[in-house]
C-alpha cells in the first residue's frame, strides 16, 4: 500500500471560545465522526490536539488538518498583541494615527469616548526620506543612511515586528522591498512585512492599518503554528495543516504566519464553507446562513452559491483590507441575558452568560434568564438529552430564573414571559438578516434559511416565520458545521492589484494583459504549493465606479477575453441590482483587479445516510408539551439518528442529536434527506 | 396610564428601530446624491401623528433631529385636516424647519382603519437645489434666493399620485432634475417599505397597544432624561463664545450668548442676547437652537438614551426672531455648520459650569469646508478638491482629548482623503500629514490635537476657498484649562508663508499658483483642569510622542526634565514659581458698555496693562475653577486703579462672583498672525 493511500484521513477543526469542535472524514468510506472538546484558550494548540485525537487514533494516516483559529481574532480583540514598529515615508508617520478621522466606534453624543489608540506608539514610528508619485515613479529615492538610523532605532525599541509601509507601494512597491530586504538582514529575529504584501491596494490609511495589525499578529499566529506543528511532527503526523482564511478558503499555514490579518473571519467562515457543501449537495443556491451561538448570531446572504463578500471590514475600531465573507453580527445568542433595564422595561442581550457560568439551567452558578433558559421553559429544548454530551441541563433551574425575572417586571405568566424572551432574540436576529437582504436589493422571503450552531436549528422555524421565509435547512452536524465546511474547502489565495484608470482609456488588450499576469502569479503561487495545472483555478473581479465617487462597487469580471464592452454592461448591471438606477452616460473608472487564486482540492463528498429506522415511528423518543403563542401543545420528540429518509414529519415536533435541537413549530413538517440533512417547509 | 405588557413594548421599540435602520438602507442603496449614499448626510424617522420624533436610529444626524419633525409640524399646520392616504409632502424652508435648502424632507403619512397612525420622514442632503453656484451653497450669499429653491411645506403627491404641475416646478429649478428625481424616489421608497412594516404591526398588536406603546415610549424617555437633570443643581448658568466675524466684510467678532435655567426637573435655554441676523449665510432657522441644546444636553447627561421627541420634553429654547439663530427671509442660511458649531461650544460652556464634574473642553468649533478648485491640463478637465479637517476633541474628567478626529456632536464621516486618491485624481501633492504638535489645548488633562495638511498644487493656477471659525477666537479650556491652538489656513509660497485672505478662515477664490503650498492646520481641543497639575509622567510621555514641545513642558506644566526623565525635585520648585508668578487682579465693575465692537472689555489701568505686557485690543481671559475660561479684550482706562480689572456685570454673573473678588487675568495663547 502506498502512503498516499495510508493518509486518507482528513481533519476539519473549529477552535471556539468554548468548544474545540472537529470532523474527520474517511475518504474511502465516506465516514464522518465528530466530536467536541472544551476549547484552551491559553494555548489553542492544546485544545486542538485534544481534538484531533479525539477521533483520530493513528496520527500517521492524516493526509491534512483544516482548522478554523480564533488566534488573530482574539489576540486583536483582547490587545495581547505584539508590539511593532512603523517603518514609513518622512511625513507621513502619523497617518495611522489619524486614519481618516472617524471614530470608527460607537460614541455619537458621547463626549468622554477614547479613540482606540493606534497599534504602534508614535515614538516607534520611524519616518524616511523617500517618494513616489500615484504612477510609482520615483520622486525622491529611498534613503539608505536615514534608513540605517531607523534600524538602529529600531533595534533598541524592543519591538517583535516591523511594517513597512510608504506611499504608493502599490503602484511600485521597490522601495517597500529593499527597506524590508535590509531591515531583515539586520534583524533576522523580527517579523518584517510591507504593505504591499499584505494588499496591494490604494488608499494608505486603509492599507497601513491592515499592514500594522499584520505585523502586530505574526508572532502571535508564528508562536502557535510553530507549537501545534512542533506537537504534531511529534506525534508523528505527516498531514498537512491548513487555516481558514477570512474569505471562505484554506491557505497553508506559512501563509497564515506571514499574512495572519487574514485569519480575523476564520471561524465564520468555515460555517459558510460548511453551509455551501450542504447546499451544493442539495442543489440550493439562494439561502441566508444563520450561525447562532452562545453570544452572537452571525448572518450571511449567499446568492447564487455565492456568499456576499465585501472588501474593507472595521474590526476593532480600525479598517481591515482584504476579500472577505461579509458577516453582520448581531448580539443576540444563547447565552445572551434577558434583564429588565429600569422599572417594566425588558431587553435581551447584547450580555451574554458565556460558557461559565452559562445559562441557569446549566447549574454552574448562573441565575440570570437566558434564551437557553427561556426555551428549556418552553419545553422547546433538551428533554432527554444532555448538550454535546457535557452538560446536564436543569429545567427548575431556569424556570426560576425567568420567574424571578417576571417578578421583577411584573409579569404573571412565567411561560409568557419565557416566549418574549425568544421572540425578542428571535426579532433581533430578523433585523439583521433584513438588513443584509435589502442592502443587496433583496426581499428575504425569496430566500432559504440555513439553521446552524449550537441555538440556530432551536430558532430556525421561528425566525423563518418572521422573516416570511418558507424553507429552512439544518444542516448534518449543525453543532460542528464550521468544522465539516473546512474539510471540504479549497485552498484560495487572494491577489489584488490597484489599476486605477478610466475605463474608457482602458483597452481590450490592457484588461487581457493584466488577467493574464494575474494568472501567471496564481499558478506560480499554486504550483509552487504542489498544485498539479489543471486544479488551478482563478476567479477575477474588478472594484469599479463612477468617476469622482469615491467608493467601488466589485463586479465579477465577465467570461474572457475580456473586453472594456463587457465589463461596462457588467458594471451597469451591478450597479442597477444595488443601487436600482444606472447612469449609463457618466465615466466609469477601474479601481482595483481582484483575482482569488484557487487550488481544488480532492473534496469529501457528503454520502448517502442509511436509514437507521424503518418508520418515522421509530425515531420517536417522546411527546412533550411545548409552549407555542400560550398554548400547551403536544410535540412528539424525535431522535434525529434514526429518522427514515424521505418521510415527513410535521409539527408541532422537537428533533433532538447530540449538541442541538430543531424546533419544528406548528405549521411546519420536515422531512430529512438522503444525506441526514433537514428539509423545514411551511405548510 | 396605559399599560403595554413589557414584551410588547419591547417588539414594538426594536421593530420601530430596524424600520429606521432599514429605511436607511434603502435611501443609502437608490439615492442619486454622492452626499446621500456616500456622505450619510440624511437622517430617517417615525414621528407621531402630531408630528414629534417617535424613533430615530443611533447613527441619524443631530442636525436633522429637531428640524426634521419641524417640518413635518408645518406641514401638518397648513394641511390640518386635509391630509389623506397616499398624500405625500415636501419641504426645505430653513425659516419653518428646515436645515439649509440642500436638505429636503419628504413626509409619508400612514393611515390605519381611516386614522392617521404615524407619519415616515426623511430628510437628505441634495446635491444640488439651484440657486447661484453648482451645489448651492456659497459662502457669498446675501439672500436665500440665491441658495436655491425654497420650498415651502407643500403636497407633492394627492392620494398616491405626484402632482406634475407641482413636481415639474420644483424640479426645473434644480441642476440635473432628474438626479433629483432620483433622490425624490428613494426618499419615497423607503417611506412606502416603512409603512408596510408599520401596517403589519400594527395589525399585529392592535391600534391602541401601537399608540400606547409609542406614548409610552416617549414619556419613558422624558422620565429619563428629567431625572438626570434633576440631579444637577438648579440655577442659572449663562455663556458667551464669539464667531470670529460679522461677515459680509464686517472684520468684528459675533459675540453669542446662552442663559440655561435649570429648574424642576427641566432645562430653559434663553438665546436673547444672540445678535441680529447678518448679511452672508451663517444664519440659522429655528430649529437649531433646541438641536443644540437637545444634543449637548444629551452628550452631557446620558449619551445612550433614546431619541425621541420625550427627551425633548424638558427641554425649552428662547430664540428670538430676527437673530443669527432664528433668522427671517430672506436671510441666507447655506453655512448652517459654523453657526452651528459654535452654539454646541456656547451650550457645552454653560452646561460645564451647571455641572463642573462633567466639563468638557471646546472643540474645533467649524466645518473646516476646503475647496481647491481648477482646470487641470494633463487630464484636460476641471477639478475640485474638498476636504472638512477634523480638530482635537476636548479633554474631560477622566482622560485626554482625542487626536484629529471627528467629534462627539458630528456624524463619523471620513473628512480628509486618502493622499493616494488625491494624487491619483488631482494635480495636487500632499507633502505631509502630521499631527499638529503642541496644539492641544494645556492643562491637567490635555486637549486633542489638530492635524495638519500640506498641499502642493501642480498646475498653473487653482482657486482656494475656506469656510472655517475659531481662526481668531481659539477653543477654550475649562477648569483653568488653556484652550486649544485655533484653526489655521495658510499659503506658502516661494517659502514665505501668507494669508490668503483678510479675514482669517474665511477664503473665496484665493488664486494659487504652481508650487504654491496649502497649509490647513485644525484646531487642538479645551484643556481641562490647571497644567501645572497634570501627573509629571504623562507630560514626559507627551514630549516622548511629540505632543507636547520639551519647551512647553517647562514653560506651561512647570515639569523639568532631565537626560529623559522627570527630575521631581526640581519641577516641584519650579511648579512653585510658575504658580506664584501668576498675574491676579481684583474684580472691579466696570462703568459704561460691557461690549465694544462686539467684544466684551476688560479694562486695566495703563499702568497694569503696561507691567503684564497686554497692549489694548490683546483678548485676555479669565480663567474659571469650575467652568469654562470667559475672554474678553483689554481696554486701558487711566480713571482705574492699578492692579484692578474692571468687567461688566454680565461677566460677573457668568463667573459666579462679585466684584472685589480676585481673578487671575491672562493672555490667551496664540498663534503669530499671517501678514497678507
Amino acid at each position: 500500500m502506498s502512503l498516499a493511500m495510508d493518509r486518507q484521513h482528513i481533519v476539519g477543526i473549529d477552535v471556539g471560545g468554548t468548544f474545540t469542535d472537529v470532523v474527520l472524514f474517511d475518504i474511502a468510506s465516506g465516514q464522518l465522526t465528530v466530536a467536541k472538546v472544551p476549547s484552551t484558550p491559553a494555548n489553542q494548540s492544546v485544545g486542538v490536539m485534544n481534538a484531533i485525537r479525539s477521533v483520530e487514533t493513528d496520527l500517521g494516516r492524516l493526509q491534512r488538518i483544516a482548522h478554523g483559529t480564533t488566534v488573530s481574532t482574539n489576540a486583536l480583540l483582547q490587545r495581547k498583541l505584539a508590539h511593532v514598529a512603523l517603518v514609513t515615508t518622512r511625513g507621513f508617520r502619523d497617518t495611522i494615527e489619524i486614519g481618516r478621522t472617524r471614530r470608527m466606534i460607537p460614541s455619537l453624543y458621547d463626549p468622554t469616548f477614547i479613540r482606540p489608540a493606534p497599534l504602534v506608539p508614535r515614538p516607534h514610528r520611524f519616518e524616511v526620506s523617500e517618494r513616489l508619485d500615484a504612477r510609482g515613479a520615483v520622486l525622491v529615492p529611498l534613503d539608505p543612511a536615514e534608513l540605517d538610523a531607523a534600524i538602529t532605532a529600531i533595534r533598541d525599541a524592543g519591538v517583535a515586528a516591523v511594517a513597512v509601509c510608504f506611499l504608493h507601494s502599490y503602484a511600485n512597491p521597490q522601495h517597500e522591498r529593499a527597506a524590508a530586504e535590509k531591515i531583515r538582514a539586520a534583524l533576522p529575529d523580527i517579523a518584517v512585512v510591507t504593505s504591499a504584501e499584505v494588499v496591494s491596494e490604494f488608499r494608505e490609511y486603509e492599507r497601513f492599518s491592515t499592514t500594522v495589525i499584520n505585523a502586530s499578529l505574526m508572532p502571535v499566529m508564528g508562536r502557535y503554528i510553530n507549537a501545534l506543528d512542533r506537537t504534531l511532527v511529534a506525534a508523528e503526523c505527516r498531514g498537512r495543516l491548513f487555516t481558514m482564511s477570512s474569505s471562505g478558503g484554506t491557505m497553508d499555514v506559512a501563509t497564515a504566519c506571514h499574512l495572519p490579518v487574514r485569519t480575523i473571519l476564520s471561524g465564520p467562515a468555515g460555517g459558510i464553507a460548511g453551509s455551501l457543501w450542504v447546499a451544493g449537495a442539495m442543489g440550493l443556491t439562494d439561502f441566508i446562513t444563520c450561525d447562532m451561538g452562545g453570544t452572537s448570531t452571525d448572518v450571511c446572504l449567499v446568492e447564487a452559491g455565492q456568499p456576499a463578500t465585501v472588501t474593507e471590514v472595521a474590526f476593532a475600531g480600525y479598517p481591515i483590507k482584504g476579500m472577505q465573507i461579509s458577516i453582520n453580527t448581531v448580539g443576540a445568542g444563547g447565552g445572551s441575558i434577558a434583564f429588565s433595564e429600569a422599572g417594566n422595561t425588558l431587553r435581551v442581550g447584547p450580555l451574554s452568560a458565556g460558557a461559565e457560568p452559562g445559562p441557569a439551567c446549566y447549574s454552574r452558578g448562573g441565575t440570570e434568564p437566558t434564551v437557553t433558559d427561556a426555551n428549556m421553559v418552553l419545553n422547546r429544548i433538551g428533554n432527554s438529552r444532555r448538550l454535546g454530551g457535557h452538560i446536564e441541563l436543569d429545567r427548575a433551574r431556569a424556570v426560576q430564573a425567568v420567574a424571578e425575572l417576571a417578578a421583577r417586571i411584573g409579569v404573571g405568566d412565567v411561560a409568557h414571559l419565557a416566549e418574549g424572551i425568544v421572540r425578542i432574540a428571535v426579532t433581533r436576529m430578523a433585523s439583521a438578516i433584513r438588513e443584509i437582504t435589502i442592502e443587496k436589493g433583496h426581499n428575504p422571503s425569496d430566500f432559504a434559511l440555513m439553521a446552524f450552531g449550537g441555538a440556530g436549528p432551536m430558532h430556525g422555524t421561528a425566525l423563518a416565520e418572521e422573516l416570511g421565509i418558507n424553507t429552512v435547512v439544518v444542516p448534518i452536524h449543525p453543532g460542528n458545521l464550521s468544522a465539516l465546511g473546512l474539510t471540504a474547502s479549497d485552498q484560495k489565495y487572494d491577489l489584488v492589484r490597484t489599476f486605477l484608470r478610466p475605463l474608457s482609456d482602458t483597452t481590450d488588450e490592457d484588461l487581457e494583459a493584466q488577467l493574464d499576469a494575474a494568472m501567471a502569479q496564481a499558478a506560480d503561487l499554486l504550483e509552487s504549493r504542489g498544485f498539479a495545472p489543471d486544479a488551478i483555478g482563478c476567479e477575477h473581479s474588478v472594484d469599479m465606479r463612477y468617476a469622482r465617487q469615491a467608493f467601488e462597487i466589485t463586479v465579477a469580471m465577465p467570461e474572457r477575453p475580456a473586453s472594456q464592452a463587457r465589463l461596462r454592461a457588467a458594471f451597469f448591471a451591478t450597479y442597477e441590482r444595488y443601487y436600482g438606477h444606472v447612469d449609463h452616460t457618466a465615466e466609469i473608472e477601474i479601481v482595483n483587479i481582484r483575482t482569488t487564486a484557487v487550488g481544488r482540492i480532492r473534496k469529501p463528498s457528503l454520502t448517502p445516510v442509511p436509514d437507521a429506522a424503518a418508520t418515522l415511528k421509530d425515531a420517536v423518543l417522546g411527546q412533550v408539551a411545548m409552549i407555542v403563542s400560550g398554548q400547551d401543545v403536544k410535540a412528539t420528540v424525535y431522535d434525529r439518528a434514526k429518522l427514515p429518509r424521505d418521510q415527513p414529519l410535521t409539527g408541532p415536533a422537537i428533533i433532538e442529536e447530540l449538541g442541538s435541537t430543531t424546533v419544528v413549530l406548528p405549521e411546519w413538517s420536515c422531512r430529512r434527506d438522503a444525506y441526514g440533512n433537514l428539509k423545514l417547509t411551511r405548510r | 396610564m396605559p399599560s403595554v405588557d413589557p414584551i410588547v413594548l419591547e417588539l414594538i421599540a426594536e421593530g420601530l428601530t430596524s424600520m429606521v435602520r432599514e429605511m436607511r438602507t434603502i435611501v443609502i442603496r437608490t439615492a442619486y446624491s454622492a452626499m446621500i449614499h456616500e456622505g450619510h448626510d440624511f437622517s430617517c424617522a417615525v414621528l407621531t401623528p402630531d408630528g414629534h420624533l417617535l424613533s430615530a436610529s443611533e447613527v441619524d444626524q443631530p442636525t436633522h433631529l429637531s428640524a426634521l419633525p419641524w417640518s413635518a409640524r408645518t406641514i401638518l399646520a397648513r394641511y390640518a385636516g386635509d391630509i389623506r392616504p397616499g398624500d405625500l409632502f415636501i419641504h426645505n424652508d430653513p425659516y419653518t424647519g428646515g436645515t439649509h435648502l440642500n436638505d429636503v424632507v419628504v413626509l409619508h403619512p400612514v393611515f390605519t382603519e381611516g386614522h392617521l397612525l404615524a407619519l415616515l420622514g426623511v430628510m437628505a442632503h441634495w446635491q444640488d437645489v439651484g440657486g447661484m453656484v453648482p451645489g448651492s451653497l456659497s459662502g457669498g450669499a446675501t439672500e436665500i434666493y440665491q441658495e436655491g429653491i425654497r420650498i415651502p411645506a407643500i403636497r407633492i403627491a394627492r392620494e398616491g399620485r405626484i402632482v406634475p404641475e407641482i413636481s415639474d416646478l420644483v424640479f426645473a429649478n434644480m441642476r440635473l432634475p432628474d438626479d433629483r428625481r432620483g433622490d425624490f424616489n428613494a426618499m419615497e421608497g423607503a417611506c412606502r417599505i416603512a409603512e408596510a412594516k408599520l401596517i403589519r404591526m400594527t395589525g399585529r398588536w392592535g391600534v391602541n397597544t401601537f399608540v400606547d406603546a409609542a406614548g409610552i415610549l416617549l414619556d419613558r424617555a422624558e422620565a429619563r432624561l428629567r431625572s438626570e437633570i434633576a440631579k444637577l443643581p438648579e440655577g442659572d448658568y449663562a455663556y458667551e463664545t464669539y464667531l470670529d466675524h460679522v461677515g459680509g466684510g464686517d472684520a468684528r467678532p459675533l459675540p453669542l450668548r446662552v442663559k440655561l435655567t435649570i429648574a424642576a426637573g427641566a432645562i430653559h435655554a434663553d438665546f436673547t442676547g444672540c445678535p441680529p441676523q447678518v448679511p452672508g449665510p451663517t444664519n440659522l432657522g429655528p430649529a437649531h437652537a433646541w438641536t443644540a441644546t437637545y444634543t449637548m444636553v444629551k452628550a452631557f447627561l446620558d449619551p445612550n438614551s433614546p431619541i425621541n421627541a420625550g427627551a425633548l420634553r424638558p427641554i425649552q429654547v428662547t430664540a428670538p426672531l430676527g437673530t443669527v439663530i432664528n433668522a427671517r427671509p430672506p436671510a441666507a442660511c447655506g453655512a448652517i455648520g459654523e453657526v452651528r458649531r459654535a452654539l454646541e461650544g456656547l451650550i457645552m460652556g454653560a452646561l460645564s459650569m451647571a455641572d463642573p464634574e462633567r466639563s468638557v473642553g471646546d472643540l474645533k468649533g467649524a466645518s473646516n469646508i476646503t475647496t481647491i478648485g481648477g482646470f487641470d491640463t494633463r487630464r484636460a478637465r476641471g477639478f475640485a478638491f474638498v476636504e472638512f479637517p477634523a480638530g482635537g476633541t476636548g479633554a474631560w474628567r477622566g482622560a485626554d482629548g482625542n487626536n484629529a478626529v471627528r467629534n462627539f456632536a458630528e456624524g463619523d464621516l471620513s473628512s480628509i482623503q486618502p493622499v493616494e486618491a488625491i494624487e491619483n485624481v488631482y494635480p495636487l501633492r500632499v507633502e505631509r500629514a502630521i499631527l499638529r504638535e503642541g496644539s492641544g489645548g494645556d492643562g491637567k488633562r490635555r486637549g486633542g490635537l489638530g492635524l495638519q495638511r500640506e498641499v502642493r498644487v501642480l498646475c498653473e493656477e487653482a482657486a482656494l476657498s475656506v469656510l472655517s471659525d475659531r481662526n481668531t477666537i481659539p477653543p477654550y479650556g475649562v477648569r483653568q484649562g488653556l484652550g486649544g491652538a485655533p484653526n489655521r489656513f495658510s499659503i506658502v509660497r516661494d517659502g514665505q508663508e501668507m494669508a490668503p485672505s483678510q479675514l482669517p478662515g474665511k477664503v473665496t477664490g484665493f488664486k494659487m499658483r504652481r508650487d504654491d503650498v496649502l497649509v490647513m492646520c485644525t484646531a487642538g481641543g479645551g484643556g481641562l483642569g490647571d497644567p501645572l497639575d497634570r501627573n509629571p509622567a504623562d507630560v514626559l510621555n507627551d514630549v516622548r510622542y511629540g505632543y507636547v514641545p520639551s519647551e512647553k513642558a517647562r514653560t506651561v506644566y512647570g515639569v523639568v526634565l532631565i537626560a529623559d526623565q522627570v527630575d521631581e525635585g526640581k519641577t516641584h520648585a519650579l511648579r512653585q514659581r510658575l504658580r506664584s508668578r501668576r498675574t491676579h487682579l481684583v474684580c472691579g465693575l466696570l462703568e459704561g458698555a460691557e461690549f465694544l465692537d462686539n467684544r466684551r472689555v476688560a479694562a486695566l489701568s495703563p499702568k497694569t496693562a503696561a507691567r503684564m505686557d497686554l497692549a489694548p485690543g490683546t483678548l485676555v481671559e479669565v480663567p474659571n475653577a469650575s467652568g469654562p475660561s470667559l475672554r474678553a479684550w483689554v481696554r486701558t482706562d487711566a480713571s482705574l486703579p492699578d492692579e484692578i480689572c474692571a468687567l461688566g456685570s454680565s461677566a460677573l454673573t457668568t463667573l459666579g462672583i462679585h466684584a472685589g473678588a480676585r481673578i487671575w487675568v491672562r493672555r490667551v495663547p496664540f498663534e503669530g498672525t499671517i501678514v497678507q
